[in-house]
């Protein structure tokens, strides 16, 4: 059953989602279908996604649901662990990942507000799995004053993700402004969706590039 | 009446540009720490001084604790700054006007030409989290999406393989570029957008009768903030409210008096207010004007040529003492009423 069945198919604690984001998800996280896996999910909502992952993940799934809310604490099972805590104290995310392990892959559908997207990005993505994928979603905030953002506005995660783009491609860039950092050495890719962002890691970037084949075919110089 | 003058002449210049500042590279240069008083600032290879780096005030005066001159070069530096790239964010003063007319301005650029890794390079005395814990510092820069791990300072001689240097977009009485109003204006657009504005007609006197420490004082203002407080004028003491709720206070309120001060500077992030300002020199500073021009202010600045210079006491670098006060705030209540046409820069 594919993850967007699942959803449709959900009776028992509510999901909030929007159709287009099960193309993002399926596509970034369907190679953890039925494998051994840590996923983080920021922001436990009504509990209804939590058991959603579960299914499409599998039994070897372990899911990590955070919110601020103590209620969430009851969604918690044999496969879902429930916390309660802030998404942008480190002291809190790092308690995390000292009782579960790094995480393969991280959803933050929390506050949405930029300056709490902002912060657990700028301490978790370092912290996943080196070939782990790190997505927010409903970043449509990011284009919300109530949220902290605003188009051009450098606290959205929107401008932020805009400029790691030239993080991404440093090794490129000759006019001395740009300089590879670790983020260009950790992040193979960048994908933008509406409304969701996308961060995939690679322990090693294959940057060589070679022209393979018979060079006396070589025609087109 | 006629107690005010109206002031027509500037103290340094007030030139507006309309182009950018320039955006220049420096390679393989080096980074000497801030050291009250002796050599300090960003040096080309060759110990040359990066005059883009510095904040000329009057376009040739450096900051009284500032040198520019080394006798070190590149070379002789063992100690190499990590990374590659980093972004010149200047000096960080901690005093409010200074911050907004010598600190921010080098920021015009930073959302553009900033990837989010980059890190910025500063001077100062203190570190990061220190100026962070400046409470109108860590607001301004939040209004910009910065924190204190995007600062860096070296604490020893330090070699930079490549600096990027904004030439600032305010010269301290001398010149402003559009791009330093625009830059506030979205500040302050930020501000807005996050609260309900009241528009009020009721004016504002902004005092300094509560300072504790300022460049100047009036020894007898509370004689002034009686009879405008008496005609309805709310007096506002700056000090005692956030960087936040100023630019709300200030957005909120068309009329403005107030004894010229740094808190007039919060009118950049403003739409333009009509500012009517007890000027104690007969000559506005320029950067009162240049702030005018970028938040299109109709501002009228007036002197009390009665006004009399009292002994220095500890705190206050100039006080002065104002004869005639009520009548004085009468008449510069009258001014405001006119709409400013008792005189004006």
């Amino acid at each position: 059953m594919s993850l967007y069945e699942i959803f449709l198919s959900n009776t028992g604690r509510p999901i909030h989602k929007s159709g287009h984001y099960f193309f993002a998800y399926e596509r970034h996280f369907g190679r953890y279908v039925g494998r051994p896996v840590t996923f983080l999910e920021i922001g436990a909502g009504n509990g209804g996604s939590s058991q959603m992952w579960k299914r499409w993940l599998g039994p070897l799934a372990r899911i990590v649901t955070i919110d601020i809310n103590e209620i969430c604490r009851q969604y918690g099972d044999e496969q879902v662990a429930v916390r309660i805590g802030d998404q942008s104290d480190p002291a809190f995310l790092q308690s995390l990942i000292d009782e579960f392990g790094t995480f393969d892959a991280v959803l933050d559908d929390g506050s949405h507000h930029m300056a709490h997207v902002t912060a657990t990005f700028e301490f978790l993505y370092e912290r996943i799995a080196t070939n782990g994928v790190y997505m927010i979603e409903d970043m449509h905030t990011a284009y919300w004053p109530d949220y902290g953002g605003g188009r051009n506005d450098p606290r959205s995660m929107v401008e932020r993700f805009k400029g790691l783009i030239d993080d991404l491609n440093a090794d490129h860039v000759k006019d001395g402004m740009v300089a590879p950092t670790a983020f260009t050495r950790q992040t193979v890719a960048m994908t933008a969706y509406d409304s969701i962002l996308v961060f995939e890691r690679a322990p090693m970037i294959n940057k060589v590039m070679k022209m393979v084949g018979n060079e006396t075919l070589r025609v087109n110089y | 009446m006629n107690l005010l003058s109206p002031c027509t002449s500037l103290w340094g210049t007030a030139e507006i540009r309309a182009a950018d500042p320039d955006i220049s590279v420096v390679r393989e240069g080096f980074y000497l720490p801030y050291a009250h008083g002796r050599g300090w600032g960003l040096f080309e290879g060759d110990g040359s001084p990066v005059a883009a780096a510095a904040d000329f005030r009057e376009g040739t005066h450096l900051p009284p604790d500032q040198s520019l001159h080394t006798d070190l070069t590149a070379d002789r530096i063992a100690r190499s700054a990590p990374g590659g790239a980093y972004i010149y964010g200047g000096r960080i003063n901690p005093h409010f006007g200074h911050f907004l007319i010598n600190t921010l301005p080098r920021f015009w650029a930073m959302a553009r030409i900033r990837s989010p890794r980059t890190p910025i390079l500063c001077h100062g005395p203190g570190t990061p989290e220190g100026w962070f814990g400046v409470p109108f510092i860590a607001a301004a820069f939040a209004l910009i999406g910065l924190a204190p791990r995007d600062f860096v300072t070296f604490d020893e001689p330090t070699r930079v393989r490549s600096v990027v240097v904004p030439s600032t977009s305010l010269e301290e009485q001398c010149a402003a570029h559009r791009a330093y109003g625009d830059l506030c204006a979205k500040m302050g657009d930020r501000i807005r957008s996050t609260a309900q504005i009241e528009p009020s007609d009721r004016p504002i006197y902004y005092s300094k009768t509560r300072l504790s420490s300022a460049v100047g004082r009036i020894t007898n203002e509370d004689e002034i903030e009686a009879v405008l407080s008496r005609a309805g004028v709310e007096i506002v003491y700056p000090e005692t409210l956030s960087f936040v709720d100023q630019i709300r206070l200030m957005s909120a309120r068309q009329r403005i008096m107030g004894s010229a001060g740094s808190f007039l500077h919060a009118s950049v992030f403003c739409p333009g207010r009509r500012i009517t300002c007890l000027n104690v020199t007969e000559q506005i500073n320029s950067n009162y004007v240049l702030i005018d021009a970028l938040a299109s202010n109709a501002s009228t600045y007036h002197h009390p040529a009665a006004l009399e210079v009292l002994q220095k006491q500890e705190n206050f670098l100039t006080l002065r003492y104002l004869p005639q006060a009520a009548a004085v705030a009468e008449e510069l209540l009258a001014i405001m009423n006119s709409g400013g046409t008792a005189g004006g820069a």
